[in-house]
């Protein structure tokens, strides 16, 4: 099976992404391993604006019929914007992972983003080593 | 290091028919030291096919025990809560079956196939234990329980698939004219006349069980037929010898038959509101506590467990309820707007036919349900609507 892991964005070892955008600010999501483990996703459950979070600690989660996985900060920083599509139709993280987004976070240090694995780096971890 | 196997970690069985879900695409997981297929897409549409057309369970990980003898009767009887006097030959009935203190050891069916030959499927979970409780009441000396019958643990000959949704007994008939037309043994060695078998399964009541074969000590070309199920909807169990379990599976799906995995099982068992042990029924719960009171004939003659129920003050109860938006899940806890907990989640899922959370939980027994009550998920409280009737119906005869 190969996941498609686009290439310009980072990844975390608990299978989210997330890229800088042009103002500085990071958008997150699921990858593609991730939704397809998953299965249906029913139910998101996402922090709202405002909301400060603290890198690897669980800001969410994501609901699949059988089980209940957590969303972990991949950065430290404050939530700016939450995908309340996605909160209304969960499918949406199944039908495009990449385009569907979880979280836009202004992260407090830039230098965290260095801690994050490539794209290869992931592809590594996912398809074993 | 990878690919070293831990020799402490205990190898999980596969079903007979494992390959062919493999060839499916079935995602496995395991369940009771069994490696089962969980769904084989899309867990939504498994419940859909289930609710509007026909699906199919391999639950060949399930036990099966035969009891046979002039005893065999009423020491099933004995053994379960319920009233075996009133399952005549051909019908099957559910019951608990609880130790000396009136707890649950297991929830189970026994199929009334012959007079003096009873079948007892058993979950997956327990049948070491319910195999070795049954010969512990059968040796061990005791006025109440009568000895002269065979104990036989058919498990590891025995394939089991549930057909279950509104065109299970079409899908039933046009597997069965197949497997003639092919000359299957199972058909062949029964002289399976289709005229015979059609009318028969026809006229097969809800709780009827019928067998394709006339010689039941016959272990290699059995099959037995009930019209049960766990899921709600009109269907069958289809005990047989698993030398047959390929042919009558690939046949399934040469019919259109939807496979279905565990995770489509747990949500329509979960709809319609029957327990799970291990989740609703432990050994921590008389069926008392756990809304099984229908199950408890106390007036009977005897049945292990009996002396305990009698006069038991109920220590909880069950309640069904739904939420709006998001889902329930085991070990949840319910609180009252004090914020006390009164109870906890015993079963939770996303309804896929009602777009609902539902559960089943346990709370304390004398706890008020006129009150508003909440399910704790994560940091919120959110506000319960308990129901007195299941969520869905389903079309069972």
């Amino acid at each position: 099976m190969s996941t498609k892991i686009p290439q310009q964005l980072k990844y975390t070892a608990e299978h989210e992404w997330i890229m800088l955008d042009s103002n500085g600010i990071a958008v997150v999501g699921i990858t593609d391993f991730a939704q397809n483990s998953l299965g249906d996703v029913v139910y998101v459950e996402l922090p709202a604006t405002g909301k400060k979070l603290t890198k690897d600690q669980p800001f969410g989660v994501v609901e699949s019929i059988k089980s209940v996985s957590d969303l972990y900060a991949p950065i430290t920083g404050e939530v700016i914007e939450k995908n309340t599509s996605v909160e209304t139709t969960p499918e949406l993280i199944n039908t495009d992972c990449y385009a569907n987004w979880l979280l836009k976070i202004k992260p407090a240090d830039i230098a965290e983003l260095n801690l994050l694995l490539s794209a290869s780096q992931y592809q590594q971890q996912v398809e074993g080593k | 290091m990878n690919n070293v196997i831990n020799p402490n970690e205990q190898v999980n069985q596969e079903t007979f028919i494992h390959k062919l879900h493999q060839k499916l695409g079935a995602s496995f997981a395991p369940f009771a030291h069994w490696l089962m297929p969980m769904g084989y897409g899309s867990i939504k549409d498994e419940v859909a096919s289930v609710r509007k057309d026909c699906g199919v369970f391999d639950v060949s990980h399930m036990g099966e025990f035969i009891i046979h003898g002039p005893d065999a009767e009423e020491f099933i009887n004995a053994v379960i809560c319920n009233d075996f006097e009133k399952c005549p030959v051909g019908k099957a009935q559910y019951s608990p079956i609880l130790n000396n203190a009136g707890f649950c050891l297991d929830d189970v069916i026994v199929y009334h196939l012959a007079p003096q030959f009873v079948l007892m499927c058993v979950n997956a979970s327990n049948t070491d234990k319910i195999w070795h409780w049954l010969n512990e009441l059968k040796n061990t000396p005791n006025a109440k329980i009568p000895s002269h019958f065979t104990l036989k643990n058919i498990t590891a000959q025995t394939a089991l698939f549930a057909l279950q949704g509104p065109q299970a007994e079409s899908k039933l008939l046009s597997v069965f004219t197949q497997l003639i037309k092919t000359h299957q043994p199972l058909v062949s060695n029964n002289h399976l006349d289709i005229e015979h078998f059609t009318s028969m399964v026809q006229s097969l009541p809800y709780y009827g069980v019928m067998t394709v074969n006339s010689n039941l000590d016959d272990h290699e070309n059995f099959c037995y037929i009930a019209r049960t199920g766990y899921t709600g909807e009109d269907g069958f169990e289809i005990f047989l010898t698993k030398s047959m379990a390929e042919i009558f599976w690939e046949n399934l799906m040469e019919q259109g038959v939807k496979p279905c995995g565990l995770a489509a099982r747990d949500c329509l068992r979960l709809e319609v509101c029957y327990p799970l042990y291990g989740h609703e029924i432990d050994e921590s719960v008389t069926p008392l506590d756990a809304g099984l009171k229908w199950t408890v004939k106390l007036q009977k003659k005897y049945f292990v467990g009996q002396d305990a129920l009698i006069n038991y003050k109920t220590k909880w109860k069950q309640i069904k309820f739904s939420i709006p938006k998001a889902i329930p899940r085991q070990e949840y806890l319910i609180k009252n707007s004090d914020g006390k907990t009164v109870g906890t989640v015993t079963s939770g899922t996303l309804s896929p036919t009602l777009n609902l959370g539902i559960a089943l939980g346990r709370v304390e027994a004398q706890t008020n349900l006129e009150q508003k009550l909440f399910v704790a998920i994560r940091e919120q409280l959110l506000p319960i609507t308990i129901l007195s009737q299941p969520f869905l119906q389903g079309g069972h005869k």
